[in-house]
């Protein structure tokens, strides 16, 4: 038992940071989201130069370091389709692979950026799909968001049980990335604010928000080291993990920046700071592939077959853990 | 980054449930319970622990301990937690009276006590919480008046779990009142059979043996019953949370009692209402939180680190789950859970009413959910100068 991330990784993840958070971040956001086309593409060109296309994400440690430059990318807005083109990379696909309920119309991120777009389904399918509608920036809520159309399943139908796990894990990390960014802005936003003589830091109804922001994120945190951990060691639960880390990651982004709007007031939902921003990038993965209910039932239906791995094991899963 | 513990661990998982299998009642149900036998149950497998050399994992080989890495204390600690705690309360003695003995006693105490509690022999109830004394322990006003060579106690404790089986009291009182209020407190180790000592059960809805109040009327104690020095009795009282290594497994139990419920639905898991199906599938994912929460902190201590903003962190997610999975455990039981363990309508186990007595207590217990949530902050919110 060791919990520790290797140190290479880390190092990974603070280079990576450096080159994608830098002085134009919040502006470049905010350009992306207005339609700028170009502010995203030179994202994905700062993340090809990291070397995500060097990582063998077979191997669990070059799975970490694609995990945390997600994780990055999610501070900044999800800006780049790193978790899509990261899926696609594991398919052996070129362009952009992302998880999908099932074979029908649905969004996809980014799809502008991309040459080749496909969708893999809950059952590891995985369909080649056109785009119906590309993304338009008034939709605020969805501003990088395309609608497209599945095709049939390409490969003879063959399916991949983790790939499905693999893209809905990249997309959590993603998200832990944005509601560490925006517990991050929670803090500075305490420290620096003053009503009634005083900093909102010293307000307990406000400093117990803030608690519950770091139980939410560190939760999120320990359970997507976790998860992506088990999708190497224990593949064939790796469904009804990925599930159930979907589900902390949907409820601990409600709840995060529930918070952290709550903490922020008014200047938090204008687009010149850049928790607005934050909280607008995160709202597609919140309803796609599903929304919250629809993971749990998905979980919940699987449970007597696949089983859930704990202390005392839930159905058809292993010994003690 | 490995999440297999050791095969050695994984076998001490084992053995420690083939022993509880071996010599706990079926349905051990804890020993907040009216029946006697549970608690003497408890006494007989400390004795057992202790002849397999399983009671002191923690302790140095000198005290006749093991030295286990905190990752095995962990087990052993998820194990004794899942199955409703079948040390009873000697695991006080074990996890921390006995550290703090060889830390801050004499040599004296030491070759009494240590060979005692390793044994599994001797049962210790705290006696730190008094009526103005709750989350501001400081505050304690129990008097110990120096007389000759010994001192003599007035004043009362309250919420002393185990006091009606206790052989011994590790007490803290009040012997200066001058200065910090963290100063002039003194520890003494107290023979509960001592003339003056009156215990009184608070019956609670937690159920017997959680509560007492307990008084103390012109009790005489010796100086050489002193834990610590004179007046620096809160720097014995603080250390409890030195010897911790193995933060707060209480998602243990819950983890057991989801289990539990799952086998008692058997192929029944479609009939369940679905916003009730979504809650355990929802618990189930909370359990794990807190499991690798409270992991994060036993890699710090496996490091040597001194992890307090994750043991906060770990600690309201165990105990908000416990309250999470007793409603949900409840819910689904309903009505029967209402029984408990009677013999004739109980559902499964019967752990399910206990459980939720237990849960609201959860929350409160060793550091509230608000003191908790204020030390989050604390640890997260200082400024950049402070934090430095």
């Amino acid at each position: 038992m060791n919990l520790d991330v290797p140190e290479t990784v880390l190092e990974f993840a603070a280079t990576a940071r450096r080159a994608l958070a830098d002085d134009v971040a919040l502006s470049r956001t905010r350009a992306a989201m207005d339609g700028d086309a170009e502010a995203r593409r030179s994202v994905a060109r700062a993340v090809a130069a990291l070397g995500a296309d060097d990582l063998d994400l077979t191997e669990l440690h070059d799975a970490l370091a694609a995990a945390h430059l997600c994780m990055e990318v999610g501070r900044i807005g999800g800006l780049a389709p790193v978790a899509a083109q990261l899926t696609a990379r594991r398919a052996g696909r070129p362009g952009l692979v992302q998880a999908a309920a099932s074979a029908s119309r649905t969004l996809v991120d980014h799809a502008d950026l991309a040459d080749a777009l496909a969708v893999v389904t809950i059952d590891g399918a995985v369909h080649e799909v056109s785009v119906h509608r590309g993304a338009d920036p008034h939709h605020l809520l969805a501003p990088f968001a395309s609608v497209v159309d599945p095709g049939p399943a390409v490969g003879a139908g063959a399916t991949d049980a983790t790939l499905w796990p693999f893209a809905e894990t990249m997309a959590a990390f993603t998200v832990l990335g944005a509601v560490t960014a925006a517990t991050d802005l929670s803090r500075t936003h305490l420290l620096q604010r003053h009503q009634f003589g005083k900093p909102l830091a010293s307000f307990q109804a406000l400093q117990h928000r803030f608690a519950d922001c770091q139980l939410a994120v560190h939760g999120l945190y320990e359970l997507a080291h976790y998860t992506l951990w088990a999708l190497h060691h224990r593949p064939a639960r790796a469904l009804a993990d990925a599930l159930a880390l979907r589900v902390a990651a949907l409820e601990t982004s409600r709840s995060v920046f529930r918070h952290a709007h709550q903490i922020h007031a008014a200047i938090g939902l204008c687009d010149e700071h850049a928790l607005s921003l934050l909280s607008r990038s995160v709202q597609v993965h919140q309803y796609v592939p599903m929304p919250i209910d629809a993971t749990v039932e998905a979980l919940a239906v699987r449970l007597p077959t696949d089983g859930f791995d704990a202390l005392f094991p839930i159905g058809p899963v292993g010994a003690v853990a | 980054m490995d999440y297999d513990f050791s095969p050695e661990d994984q076998a001490l998982r084992q053995r420690l449930r083939d022993l509880i299998d071996e010599h706990m009642p079926a349905d051990f149900p804890g020993i907040f319970v009216d029946d006697l036998a549970m608690y003497e149950a408890t006494a007989r497998f400390c004795r057992v622990l202790a002849q397999e050399g399983l009671l002191t994992l923690s302790w140095p080989r000198r005290y006749g301990g093991a030295e286990s890495t905190p990752w095995s204390q962990l087990v052993f600690r998820e194990e004794m937690w899942s199955h409703n705690e079948p040390t009873g309360p000697q695991y006080m003695g074990v996890n921390w009276i006995g550290p703090a003995l060889m830390q801050f006693g004499t040599e004296e105490q030491k070759a009494f006590f240590l060979p005692r509690i390793a044994a599994g022999e001797i049962v210790w109830c705290q006696g730190f919480s008094e009526p103005d004394a709750g989350s501001d322990l400081a505050s304690l006003q129990l008097r110990a008046e120096p007389d000759g060579d010994d001192f003599v106690l007035n004043g009362q404790k309250i919420w002393t779990s185990y006091a009606t089986f206790a052989d011994y009291c590790i007490l803290a009182t009040r012997t200066e009142s001058a200065g910090p209020k963290q100063h002039g407190i003194t520890v003494f180790l107290v023979p509960m059979d001592r003339p003056g000592i009156e215990v009184r059960p608070i019956a609670s809805l937690t159920g017997p043996h959680h509560f007492h109040e307990v008084f103390f009327t012109d009790v005489r104690v010796r100086r050489d019953e002193m834990l610590g020095r004179l007046h620096e009795g809160w720097a014995v009282m603080s250390a409890g949370l030195s010897y911790e290594r193995t933060g707060n497994p209480r998602y243990a139990r819950s983890a057991r009692i989801l289990a539990q419920l799952w086998e008692e639905l058997g192929d029944r898991w479609g009939e369940v209402p679905g916003g009730l199906r979504a809650r355990y599938v929802k618990a189930l994912v909370h359990t794990r939180t807190a499991q690798l929460l409270n992991y994060r902190v036993v890699n710090a201590y496996s490091a040597d680190e001194l992890p307090r903003l994750e043991a906060s962190l770990a600690r309201v997610a165990a105990t908000t789950l416990d309250q999470e999975v007793a409603d949900v455990a409840m819910d689904m039981e309903a009505p029967w859970a209402l029984f408990g363990h009677d013999d004739e309508l109980r559902v499964g186990s019967g752990d399910t009413e206990h459980h939720w007595r237990y849960a609201q207590a959860s929350t409160v217990a060793a550091g509230t959910l608000e003191v908790q949530k204020m030390l989050i902050a604390r640890a997260t919110l200082q400024s950049e100068k402070e934090g430095a």
